[in-house]
């Protein structure tokens, strides 16, 4: 391979660039700054360091652990389900860790209010429960019909 | 130096784990994935930049472009759609950035100077993506373990990451056309069938997440509400609270017999209204959301006085606008501004009763401003006083 060659993700050559993507470069440079300058200005309420830390932070909390972890999720089920049911199952892990996460901060029982019983007031834990129980209901569900399908062809 | 010429390439003995070649072994992570990821994801913080400028123009003391005051449900709307979008951005760009995650690895990481300012706005573009939709997420359940004010924060960022949106829709333009145009011959039949079920899981992910939440202001989905941090339906006289009383530190002094609404400033007769002499008057009703910009809403019967009635009662000049002040002592909401146009709309009432019911305390009582296609933190609560100017 040569090393200074880009090669994209479908192993092609990259296309060459969009004739006005330079005007693209200039109007988001631009809007980045602004963006920036907006953040310096009103540092007594964007706490500029610590907005960087939490700008920075995610991204590496997302590259160095959470994409890592789904990865070997995925490595682990490649291993453990056989072929014609993996992509089910992959789909059932992708829904069950979406709702997972966007619930977490809920089930925690972050926000709540002595005050205001009126914010966060339902059972998350159940809820998150019972949606991973209707997700891989449909995933056996999935997995059977296919099963029952593959033995009727044969 | 030419911005394209080749810097040299770090020693090969470095390119080990990750950074191997054949690293990443799954043959979904392809191109016409992340371009149709790219695509939905486009889309959708366009839709989230837009209904987040409405609330942030909204809110400006003078705003630039006036939201009209009908239909009613305008404002509700638009802020349902951007806590609706940016919940549903998170499975989006999760798949995204597992798709693309291999070029987080490339070799050699920076080819030339133009790559390397590429891979920076592309920092910008995943920190921006990832702090704006979190930070979104955690605002609405009102956690905020961080140091900075959320509103503000929120909205400069999601600048820079628009900037770097535009500037990766540049760099990307010519191979996204590629990846969502017709297949070219690289993937087999069996290989095309498993993206597209990958691309449908991420599909029924964006869809679970939206409509176990999105009841929160949908109220015909109000029964699918499982994970939002507010139900429609519930509250005290059946409409949530952002803020109550006690939190705002009002309770003794709106349940105090002292309390007056003073209506004064540009006026011939100033008014002092008590509770007794607001209820008397309370003979205007409007069907009206109370809309939260944390993407919640309710929608109920409020009735009260017409602020327009009490202003021509008090003499105040047409075309007057009234700055409406709460019992609150301090805070960024304590008080707000009706503009003129508003003055006059009989649908902008100063509520006393909702649901039949005198106003709960957390609701505002004494009363409340409540009127169509206006921010929630801008229905001002517990008002004790109203200077026209």
């Amino acid at each position: 391979m040569n090393g200074h060659e880009p090669l994209t993700l479908s192993g092609l050559g990259e296309p060459p660039q969009w004739k006005y993507a330079p005007v693209l470069y200039v109007l988001g440079g631009l809007t980045m700054v602004g963006g920036a300058i907006g953040l310096v200005i009103q540092n007594h309420r964007t706490h500029p360091v610590g907005t960087a830390l939490y700008f920075v932070g995610g991204a590496v909390l997302h590259d160095a652990i959470v994409a890592p972890a789904a990865i070997l999720v995925g490595l682990v089920a490649r291993a453990l389900v056989p072929e014609a049911y993996r992509a089910v199952v992959r789909g059932g892990l992708i829904v069950s860790g979406v709702l997972a996460l966007i619930s977490l901060p809920l089930v925690l029982g972050k926000g709540r209010q002595a005050d205001n019983p009126s914010h966060v007031p339902l059972p998350y834990g159940r809820n998150l429960l019972l949606l991973l129980a209707i997700t891989w209901g449909v995933v056996l569900m999935l997995c059977l019909v296919r099963l029952l399908l593959s033995r009727n062809r044969f | 130096m030419k911005l394209t010429d080749p810097l040299p390439t770090p020693p090969e003995a470095l390119r080990v784990g990750p950074l191997a070649e054949g690293a990443f072994t799954s043959r979904l992570r392809d191109e016409r994935v992340a371009s149709w990821m790219g695509l939905w994801l486009g889309i959708a913080f366009t839709v989230c930049l837009i209904t987040g400028l409405v609330d942030w123009d909204a809110q400006l003391a003078h705003p630039l472009v006036r939201l009209p005051q009908r239909p009613v449900r305008l404002f509700q709307v638009s802020q349902g759609i951007h806590v609706a979008t940016g919940i549903a951005s998170i499975p989006l760009l999760l798949a995204k950035l597992w798709a693309v995650y291999p070029k987080l690895w490339e070799w050699p990481p920076v080819r030339n100077i133009a790559h390397g300012l590429e891979r920076l706005s592309l920092l910008v573009l995943v920190g921006g993506a990832v702090f704006e939709t979190f930070s979104g997420l955690l605002n609405i359940v009102e956690w905020y373990p961080w140091p900075f004010f959320f509103p503000t924060t929120h909205f400069w960022v999601a600048w820079l990451t628009i900037g770097a949106l535009v500037v990766h829709i540049g760099t990307k333009a010519s191979i996204t056309r590629r990846g969502l145009g017709r297949p070219v011959a690289t993937s087999t039949p069996a290989e095309a069938l498993d993206r597209r079920k990958f691309l449908g899981a991420v599909g029924a992910a964006t869809g679970a997440v939206t409509i176990v939440t999105v009841g929160q202001t949908l109220r015909p989905l109000a029964g699918l509400d499982l994970l939002g941090p507010k139900k429609p339906t519930i509250g005290p006289q059946g409409v949530p609270v952002r803020a109550s009383a006690s939190g705002a530190g009002v309770t003794k002094r709106a349940a105090d017999p002292a309390y007056r609404l003073v209506v004064e400033g540009a006026v011939r007769t100033p008014l002092s209204l008590d509770v007794a002499a607001l209820h008397a008057m309370a003979s205007s009703h409007a069907t009206l959301p109370i809309a939260c910009v944390d993407g919640w809403s309710s929608t109920a019967d409020w009735s009260g006085i017409a602020v327009g009635d009490l202003l021509a009662m008090a003499g105040a000049r047409k075309g007057a606008r009234v700055r409406v002040e709460s019992l609150e002592r301090s805070g960024l909401y304590r008080t707000s501004t009706l503009n003129a146009q508003a003055c006059r709309d009989p649908l902008v009432l100063l509520a006393t009763h909702v649901r039949g019911e005198v106003l709960h305390l957390d609701h505002g009582f004494p009363c409340r401003l409540i009127a169509p296609d206006r921010p929630g933190v801008l229905q001002t609560k517990w008002v004790t006083r109203m200077v026209v100017l």
